[in-house]
Order: C-alpha cells, then sequence, then structure tokens
C-alpha cells in the first residue's frame, strides 16, 4: 500500500474534565503531509501531540474542522467506518500496549486474527518479526522481552494490515537512547521499503531531527 | 404451611422422608441467585480491569462485535468450567451421601451449567457497554 496523504483544517478538539472545566487540547490546528514522509510532532507536554494522532488515528473525534486522510473525512466517519478505517493504519504507542496473554507472535497476528485465519495470518506475522529483527522469538510471551523488543513487537503489529500511515506515539518515550535510536533507524528502514506516512509524537530532539519535517505544537497550536 | 413434596433420601443406610416446603425452595433459590451474582461480580471486575487490553484490540481494527464475541466466550467458557465442577461435585454428593436416583438431577446440572454459561457470559458483556462509551485514549491512558 502506498503511503497516505494527511491534511487537517481548522481543526478543534476540547475536553470537558469536570463540570464547568473545558480544555483546549487543539486550537484551529492545520496541517498538510504529504505521502511516503516522515513527520516529527514536537512540543511540550500538554501541546497536542498525543491529541492529533488520536483525532487522525480515528481514536476520538474532533469538535471542529476537518481531518483528511487518504480519501477518507474522517469527520463524517460512523463507528464501523472508523474501524474499517483503522484497519487501514498502525498504531504504536509509547508502553507498547501488546497483549500480556498472547505470545509474541499472536500479538503481531491479532489485528488481523478475527477476519483471517491463524493459517494464513501466522507467517505474515512471523516474517514481520524476522524485518524487525525479532526472528526466534515468536513463541514467548512478551513479558520475557526487553523494552526496545516490545516495541519492535508492536511496530510489526503496527505493520501486519501494510498500512499506509502509522501513528506513533512517543515510541521511544520508554525505552534508553541507543534502543530508541534502534527503534527510529527501524521505522525510517521500513518507510524506506514500504512506503508508508509516518507521524511521530516526541520529546527527543534526536528523533525529530531524523524525520523529513518538524511540526511544532505548542498549547495546542502549531508554532512552526 | 402446606409442603410442596417430598424427597425420599438415604443417610447412613437410613431411609427417610424430608418435607420440601416454600421456603427451603426460596432459600434454595437465593443461595443460587446470591452465587450467580458473586461469580457475575468477578467476571465484571475482570473485564473492567482489562479495558485497556479491549480498547487496544479496537485500535488494532477490532469491530465491537469481534471484541464482544470474544468477552463472552471467555466468560461463557470460564461459566461452563465452573457449572460443570459445581454440578459433578453436587451429583457425586448426591449419589454418595444421599443415595439419590441421578436421573432427575441430571436434568437440573444440565440446566444449571447452561445458566451459569450464560450468566458468566451476560456478566462479562455488561462492562464493555461502559468501555465503549470511554474514548480509547482515555482508557489507555488510565492504564
Amino acid at each position: 500500500m502506498t503511503g497516505f496523504a494527511v491534511r487537517l483544517d481548522e481543526v478543534s478538539k476540547r475536553y470537558r474534565p469536570a463540570p464547568g472545566q473545558v480544555v483546549t487540547a487543539l486550537d484551529r490546528v492545520s496541517l498538510s503531509v504529504e505521502a511516503g514522509s516522515v513527520v516529527a510532532l514536537v512540543g511540550p507536554s500538554g501541546s497536542g501531540k498525543s491529541t492529533l494522532l488520536h483525532l487522525v488515528g480515528a481514536m476520538d473525534t474532533a469538535d471542529e474542522g476537518s481531518i483528511r486522510v487518504g480519501e477518507r473525512e474522517l469527520t463524517e466517519l460512523s463507528r464501523r467506518d472508523q474501524t474499517a478505517y483503522r484497519r487501514t493504519i498502525g498504531f504504536v504507542f509509547q508502553r507498547f500496549h501488546l497483549l500480556p496473554a498472547l505470545t509474541v507472535v499472536d500479538n503481531v497476528a491479532a489485528p488481523l486474527l478475527p477476519r483471517r485465519g491463524a493459517a494464513d495470518v501466522v507467517p505474515r506475522a512471523r516474517a514481520l518479526l524476522d524485518a524487525v529483527g525479532l526472528d526466534g522469538k515468536g513463541d514467548v510471551l512478551p513479558s520475557r522481552l526487553s523494552g526496545g523488543e516490545q516495541q519492535r513487537v508492536a511496530i510489526a503489529r503496527a505493520l501486519l494490515s501494510d498500512p499506509g500511515l502509522v501513528l506513533a506515539d512517543e515510541p521511544t518515550g520508554n525505552l534508553d537512547s541507543a534502543t530508541g535510536a534502534a527503534i527510529v533507524d527501524l521505522l525510517l528502514r521500513l518507510r524506506e521499503e514500504r512506503g508508508m506516512t509516518i507521524l511521530v509524537a516526541t520529546h527527543d530532539r534526536s528523533v525529530a531531527e531524523r524525520c523529513d519535517r518538524i511540526v511544532r505544537l505548542a498549547d495546542g497550536r502549531t508554532v512552526g | 404451611m402446606a409442603p410442596w413434596g417430598y424427597a425420599q433420601l438415604q443417610v447412613l443406610g437410613q431411609a427417610i422422608t424430608v418435607q420440601i416446603r416454600g421456603v427451603d425452595l426460596a432459600a434454595a433459590g437465593l443461595t443460587i441467585a446470591l452465587a450467580a451474582v458473586s461469580v457475575a461480580d468477578v467476571l465484571f471486575l475482570n473485564v473492567r480491569e482489562r479495558a485497556a487490553e479491549l480498547v487496544t484490540l479496537q485500535t488494532l481494527g477490532w469491530s465491537d462485535r469481534e471484541v464482544a464475541t470474544v468477552v463472552a466466550l471467555e466468560g461463557a467458557t470460564l461459566g461452563v468450567a465452573g457449572s460443570v465442577a459445581g454440578a459433578t461435585a453436587g451429583l457425586a454428593f448426591a449419589a454418595l451421601l444421599l443415595g439419590v436416583a441421578l436421573g432427575p438431577l441430571a436434568a437440573a446440572a444440565g440446566i444449571a451449567i447452561g445458566a451459569g454459561a450464560a450468566a458468566a457470559a451476560v456478566a462479562s458483556l455488561l462492562p464493555l457497554t461502559q468501555i465503549r462509551r470511554l474514548a480509547p485514549p482515555a482508557v489507555l491512558a488510565a492504564e
């Protein structure tokens, strides 16, 4: 699958953590990302990086504005269409969010298991584990792996559906600098091989500087 | 109070007849209901504690129905396992200690196993309706 272009126009998102209290996480943010590029979203905690990724990943809905990913307008998707859309993208979390009771290979296979049998999906999952340098570790539980290895599993899982877009929320945030650099190497190599678009939210300047473009956020707005 | 019926048992080789009153049936029903609520509560809490796992599946592209199917099957499997163990122990107790004929009790045990599985599946599905109302990022952040 070729990468998806991403376009946000005047997108706002507000939360109401308590009655009468409103927090503006994103305030009329506009952003255009070319298909196949790697873009870093940087900014302090609370600047709106993760919220932006969640909206582009259809994990949450915008209050105002337009979000277009490929041919889809996300603000018009029904809950069922959001599910179908999420099958075309990959998400990598800071805390990995692997399923502890499943083996590594089953974690990678999980996105497609309900719709395609294990016999069909598991060989592809093992090939992806090879691609991320985890050949031979498919049959252990995630708890037996290091943090860097768990993040590699999460990346392999994100790639299972051959996504047009990968959203990575602080993918190196729980890793030491050397392991984090290796994860960025992996993401960039996979982008070269597969052509997907990657949006990375990060605090880490060394990660951001290796991306094609840096978008800075502060107080819910783009500032550069 | 007029009895509902009588049960004939053998205890230590002695044949005895027990009178069954309405209050006895009510007590038995309440005991079963209390046991069902206790099991359902454990399953309910189990699913709620695993909210982040279930939301992760949704972010991976699982539909609401696919997640619900897995949760219901898991609950039903636990319900069947527990009900079979309980029914087997109950039948063994009735046969060995009370000398009760197993024929009528086997049907009751079958009903109990089916009801146990259904109650467990429903109890597992209830928290899903709460989880669906939450935005996935909120659930994942709370883990």
